[in-house]
């Protein structure tokens, strides 16, 4: 069976076109479930099926996968009977990138198939009390530099969603394309939800979330997923380290532990690069002044003009240390996430005690990007 | 026997019409062991032992038609969870090598539109940020360069001809240029406000009286061809324009008397313009 997944996978992008092509002329009422380009479709498909292939001897590792990957499936209105259409479709590729292909091939397959299939259903079955997704209504949109908005979305239905923790969005200007944002918290009473979107040059989703969805515009949520930013049962203090768009995570954070037993001292570091960069100072400040165990220190990377500390953010960080007490949470670009998770562990804070949250543009990196389909 | 036969055949008339179909089956039997009243004596009718010969006959064939039809029942209900599992359809015909190719063909097609279409924003979004950034620096680099001239001409000479007006320094910002602390420097900047306030005052009161003297003139040469109400304004219309704070300095010495030739001195030797 690797074998014959090797040779269909070796033919590239044919076999998942051919994948695709085959279930749309099979089963044309799938098609509306997808985006119309269909090019990062198709790597999704075969990555996830490459993951089931290497997984398949190891059931406990790919039974959770699959789980995941059956309750993820829910906001894309995928049911029960669409799987033995993929199942076919599936069967009738392998077949036709496999000169080998018998009848004992194609059982063994169907088998499998089937055993993934039903893991996938029961797990969405599971998952069935609560919504495959979540309408939720923009309520606020407020545009905060040329490219950063802060949105406020109002869920038809209480989403619940820790801080650390990313929902997949869908607009309607840009059906069928799921991307994953960690909310900068929820809202008390009413479960509205503030999300923090920089529009990326080319980003189809996040330039129309940051800059065409006004008040009104519905967008579709998807079940959080991901690790909680707090660890479990400790009461340290934190420091939380947040460049550029890991200031959502840090804020909710925030309000976790403002919501938890007292005690907790927090030390937020939000980096930019410049002052236009820390598109949330006030309301940062804001918090500050109601919260007397947080300190928020503002670093800004190109301070020309900037009454902020100036610095590189995993610098300026490490010189306000030690932190050898706290727990960590480093949230932003790549660069200075594991700048920042490297020096203050060579300071001697214990790996397992920071939780590092690397965001980067839709489509290269596995945080932000559209999760793999069926 | 017919469905809707079969309970008006039976004795105690049970018929159940409503009650749950898989359920029916079950009273049917149960109704079928009715026993009948024993005749009075010597009172015609059937002979009893055919009766209950029949009864059981009729009991046992219901009762196997109910079991017959829950099987069937079950059957049909197992079929159709099958044909929804398999598509709602019957599994439709796969599609040709051709036709596959020829859908393949178009989405990628498709696929190449989206993807030129959105390198090509991307490009347009980044040229124009890069644009937008390079105005910014630019502008904020004028706004510093005549914050530092400002402040160069303010520590030097008093009275540069300088209107900073809409130089609005952000608090801090401005870097200590001549040897000068922040404060200094802000202090020169609120001074060379008001004081281009006041240039814009005079040069206004100034210009004011030119007009009038010109209609004066014009007035003295051909007063029908004054325009309603200027020689009544001369007297109270005078009072814009000027900002209430800054006194227009000079302005009786600007209104011209004798309609002479006027030079506006703004070379920024003089203090103030004055007429020559």
């Amino acid at each position: 069976m690797r074998a014959s997944f090797a040779k269909a996978a070796a033919a590239g992008d044919e076999a998942p076109l051919y994948f695709y092509s085959h279930l749309f002329l099979r089963h044309p009422e799938t098609r509306p479930m997808f985006p119309v380009s269909m090019a990062h479709q198709r790597d999704k498909l075969f990555s996830a099926l490459g993951q089931v292939v290497a997984l398949v001897d190891d059931l406990d590792a790919l039974v959770p996968v699959l789980q995941g990957l059956g309750r993820d499936h829910r906001k894309f209105g995928t049911l029960a009977a669409h799987y033995p259409a993929v199942g076919a479709s599936l069967l009738a590729t392998l077949r036709h990138f496999d000169d080998a292909w018998d009848e004992a091939l194609e059982r063994d397959w169907a088998a499998a198939y089937d055993l993934v299939a039903r893991v996938m259903v029961e797990a969405a079955d599971a998952a069935a009390d609560q919504p495959a997704w979540w309408d939720a209504k923009v309520v606020e949109h407020e545009r905060r530099s040329v490219d950063v908005s802060v949105l406020r979305v109002q869920p038809h239905a209480p989403l619940p969603v820790r801080a650390g923790q990313a929902i997949s969005v869908e607009t309607e200007l840009r059906p069928r394309l799921w991307r994953y944002y960690c909310p900068a918290g929820v809202r008390d009473p009413d479960g509205a939800l503030e999300l923090h979107v920089q529009a990326h040059a080319g980003g189809p989703v996040s330039s129309a979330l940051a800059l065409h969805v006004g008040v009104g515009d519905l967008l579709r949520l998807g079940p959080a997923v991901g690790e909680p930013a707090l660890l479990p049962g400790s009461d340290r203090d934190l420091l939380v380290v947040a460049a550029g768009a890991g200031l959502a995570p840090a804020k909710a954070l925030v309000a976790e532990v403002a919501a938890g037993p007292p005690g907790r001292r927090v030390h937020l570091f939000a980096g930019a690069h410049d002052d236009a960069g820390l598109y949330d100072l006030p309301d940062l400040r804001r918090l500050e002044s109601e919260h007397p165990w947080l300190t928020v220190t503002p670093v800004v990377s190109d301070g020309g003009r900037s009454t902020h500390p100036v610095g590189d953010l995993p610098e300026v960080v490490l010189q306000h240390g030690p932190w050898n007490a706290r727990d960590a949470h480093v949230a932003g670009d790549r660069r200075d996430v594991e700048r920042t998770v490297e020096l203050l562990t060579a300071q001697g804070l214990p790996r397992e005690r920071v939780r590092a949250q690397v965001f980067a543009p839709s489509r290269s990196g596995p945080d932000v990007g559209g999760k793999v389909s069926r | 026997m017919s469905d809707q036969g079969t309970p008006r055949s039976t004795p105690a008339g049970a018929a159940p019409a409503a009650a749950d179909d898989a359920a029916r089956g079950a009273d049917l039997s149960a109704d079928l062991s009715a026993d009948f009243a024993v005749a009075p004596l010597l009172q015609r009718g059937y002979d009893r032992g055919e009766v209950d010969a029949f009864l059981a006959r009729v009991r046992s064939e219901v009762g196997r038609l109910a079991a017959e039809r829950t099987a069937l029942r079950e059957e049909v209900q197992a079929l159709r969870r099958s044909a929804v599992a398999a598509g709602g359809a019957p599994s439709p015909p796969d599609p040709t090598d051709q036709a596959v190719g020829i859908l393949a063909a178009a989405q990628q097609t498709a696929d190449q539109y989206v993807a030129d279409a959105e390198s090509f924003s991307r490009m347009l979004a980044t040229q124009a940020r890069e644009q937008y950034e390079n105005l910014l620096q630019q502008a904020r680099d004028e706004a510093d360069e005549i914050v530092r001239r400002a402040a160069g001409r303010a520590g030097g000479e008093q009275g540069a001809p300088l209107d900073p007006e809409g130089v609005v320094p952000a608090a801090g910002t401005a870097a200590p240029a001549d040897g000068l602390t922040p404060e200094q420097v802000q202090e020169q900047v609120v001074y060379l406000q008001a004081f281009g306030r006041a240039c814009r005052a005079q040069l206004r009161a100034y210009l004011e009286g030119l007009l009038e003297d010109v209609e004066a003139q014009w007035g003295r040469a051909d007063p029908a061809a004054l325009p309603e109400g200027v020689l009544t304004r001369r007297d109270g219309g005078d009072h814009d324009g000027a900002p209430a704070d800054v006194p227009p300095p000079g302005r009786g010495g600007a209104r011209a008397a004798d309609g002479g030739p006027a030079v506006v001195d703004l070379t920024g030797d003089g203090a103030v313009p004055t007429r020559r």
